[in-house]
Formats: structure tokens, C-alpha cells, sequence
């Protein structure tokens, strides 16, 4: 019963996850970071425009 | 991520803005003791565990290129990709330096305000166009940069930066030029830096930056006596709190 509640919460999860994310010529949806190390209080992607943005994911392990 | 580093070295002043994203759960420690350890040079916007909303991918690393105007340009395997994204970049760069849009006169608001940093002259282009969506637009962008920018002093403030945050002061002042309202909010923005208190702060960081270049050139080892030693000369400003930080990070 709780995994037949379960499926369709997480399917309407992952589409909206989905739509939420933005293809290449398309803008990109306002989101906003958590606190920067060496930012400036800019936390929103808005906050950049007018700027040209390179995001790099990486990690630690 | 070396090449990020880099590339942001050479580009940042241009206009570059560079967003180290960390996705295997780091908390905001661990982020920076890792980043002070292996990339002492970061300089790089470094944040950890949040969604970015650009096409998924199996692993890392993984980038995006968002153009001036927050459109996705590229999204990849950085490492893959290093030229396709050194190209884009260019040409972003030159946008910024020659203003976009669709009339001139959004191009050269775009070019004074986001090239030059020159308030002034992109309010004074905005107040001379015709009415209509267009100058509505591009004065909700002067406005926002502005406010922008000013809020970012505040900041800078808070975290510690006090001469980032008085240079950015001075900046701000010459940007705006005669306009009526903003000069006189820079002129008391800058004159935040003249007090005792606001004093005292700078000639912390001062003293901070010297041994933040030296902990940039890979210098570690030295570093924890040297922040202790100036901890214990200003502990009490927000630049010594924000040495603490340091020492915490780069201790474990």
C-alpha cells in the first residue's frame, strides 16, 4: 500500500525534476545556490546575468 | 577543474563568473579544507549540494556554459569539451564588452552597464530612449545592478572582505557618476570606510591578504601558526572571525 502511495509521488517528482531543467538554447530556470565560499552575496543565477557563467560540477571524494 | 581555475584567473576580470559546484555531499567544511588542501589557488565561486537545473548526467565532471543573457549555451563533459567551451566563452566576452540585444540603444546600455560598469551612462541611455517594453526592460536591469552591487558591499562586509568591499565601494562611486539618487548613497558607502572601526578592519585585512597570498602559492604549512599569531592580534573584528573560519577549514 505504501509503495503503491510511494510510485507516483516519485514519478511526479522526477518529471517535474525534469521539466525543471533547461536544454541547450534555452533559458535557463532561476535557482538559487546555497552560501558561496569567496562569493560576493550573490545567491540567485539572476543575479549573474550579464555575465557569462560557467558552472563546474566536481567532487570531493 | 585545474583549467577552471585558470581559466578563471585569466578571464574573471573580463566578466567571467566561474561556479564550483561539489555533488558527492560535501558539507561547506569539508568544501573548503578540500579546496585550501589540493586547489589553494581556487578563487572560483565554490558552493556544495544544491540542484542545477541543466541536462542530467552520469557523473562528474560535468559543466555548463549559461550566456549573458541566462540562456544554456553548452552543458557536457567539461574535460571533453575544453575548447568548444573556451570558444564560447569568447564570444560571451565580447557581448559583454559590446552590449546585446536587439536595437542599439540595448546595446549600449548593455555595454555601459555590464562592460564598463558605468551607471551613469546606462541610466543616462535608458532616460533618453522612447517609452515602450524595451527601455521598461532595461531599466529594471540598471536598477537591479545597481542594486546588485550595493547590496554586495554589505556583504563583503559581513563575510570579512573589507578591502574587496572598498574597492567595490569605489568602483560603485565612479560608476555612477553625477546621477542624483545613487551618488549620493556611493558617497556614503565609501565614507562607511573612514571610521575607527571600519580602520581597524582594514588593517586586519591587510594583514590577512598577506598571509592568504602566501597560502594561495600552496604555502600550508606555515599558515596555521600564522593565522593563530594574527587571530590573537585581531580576534575581535570580523576579518579575525573569518581568519578563524580559515584556520578551522585548513585544520580539519
Amino acid at each position: 500500500m505504501r509503495i503503491r502511495t510511494l510510485i507516483p509521488l516519485v514519478l511526479a517528482a522526477t518529471s517535474l525534476a525534469a521539466q525543471e531543467r533547461a536544454a541547450v538554447g534555452q533559458q535557463v530556470p532561476d535557482f538559487s545556490f546555497p552560501q558561496f565560499l569567496n562569493g560576493d552575496g550573490r545567491q540567485k543565477l539572476s543575479e549573474f546575468y550579464g555575465q557569462p557563467i560557467i558552472i563546474d560540477k566536481w567532487g570531493t571524494r | 577543474m585545474p583549467s577552471a581555475i585558470r581559466q578563471n584567473h585569466e578571464l574573471a576580470d573580463k566578466g567571467l563568473i566561474t561556479i564550483m559546484v561539489e555533488s558527492q555531499g560535501a558539507d561547506a567544511k569539508k568544501l573548503e579544507g578540500f579546496l585550501w588542501q589540493r586547489f589553494p589557488d581556487n578563487d572560483c565561486f565554490a558552493t556544495t549540494g544544491c540542484f542545477v537545473p541543466i541536462p542530467e548526467s552520469r557523473g562528474i565532471p560535468h559543466g555548463a556554459v549559461i550566456g549573458v543573457d541566462g540562456k544554456l549555451l553548452w552543458a557536457g563533459n567539461p574535460i571533453r569539451d575544453k575548447a568548444k567551451i573556451e570558444e564560447l566563452v569568447k564570444d560571451q566576452l565580447k557581448l559583454v564588452k559590446k552590449g546585446w540585444g536587439d536595437s542599439g540603444e540595448a546595446r549600449k546600455v548593455r555595454a555601459a552597464l555590464y562592460g564598463r560598469g558605468n551607471f551613469a551612462v546606462a541610466a543616462a541611455a535608458v532616460k533618453a530612449m522612447d517609452d515602450g517594453d524595451e527601455k521598461s526592460m532595461l531599466q529594471k536591469e540598471v536598477d537591479t545592478r545597481y542594486a546588485i552591487s550595493k547590496a554586495a558591499i554589505d556583504n563583503l562586509i559581513k563575510q570579512g572582505f573589507w578591502l574587496q568591499a572598498q574597492a567595490q565601494a569605489k568602483s560603485l562611486l565612479k560608476g555612477v557618476g553625477r546621477h542624483q539618487k545613487w551618488a549620493a548613497e556611493a558617497t556614503e558607502l565609501v565614507g562607511r570606510f573612514d571610521t575607527d572601526s571600519a580602520k581597524a578592519e582594514i588593517a586586519a585585512d591587510k594583514k590577512l591578504a598577506k598571509v592568504i597570498k602566501n597560502m594561495r602559492k600552496g604555502k600550508l604549512d606555515k599558515a596555521p601558526k600564522a593565522l593563530k599569531k594574527l587571530i590573537s592580534k585581531i580576534g575581535q573584528t570580523s576579518v579575525g572571525a573569518r581568519a578563524s573560519r580559515t584556520l578551522a577549514a585548513i585544520e580539519g
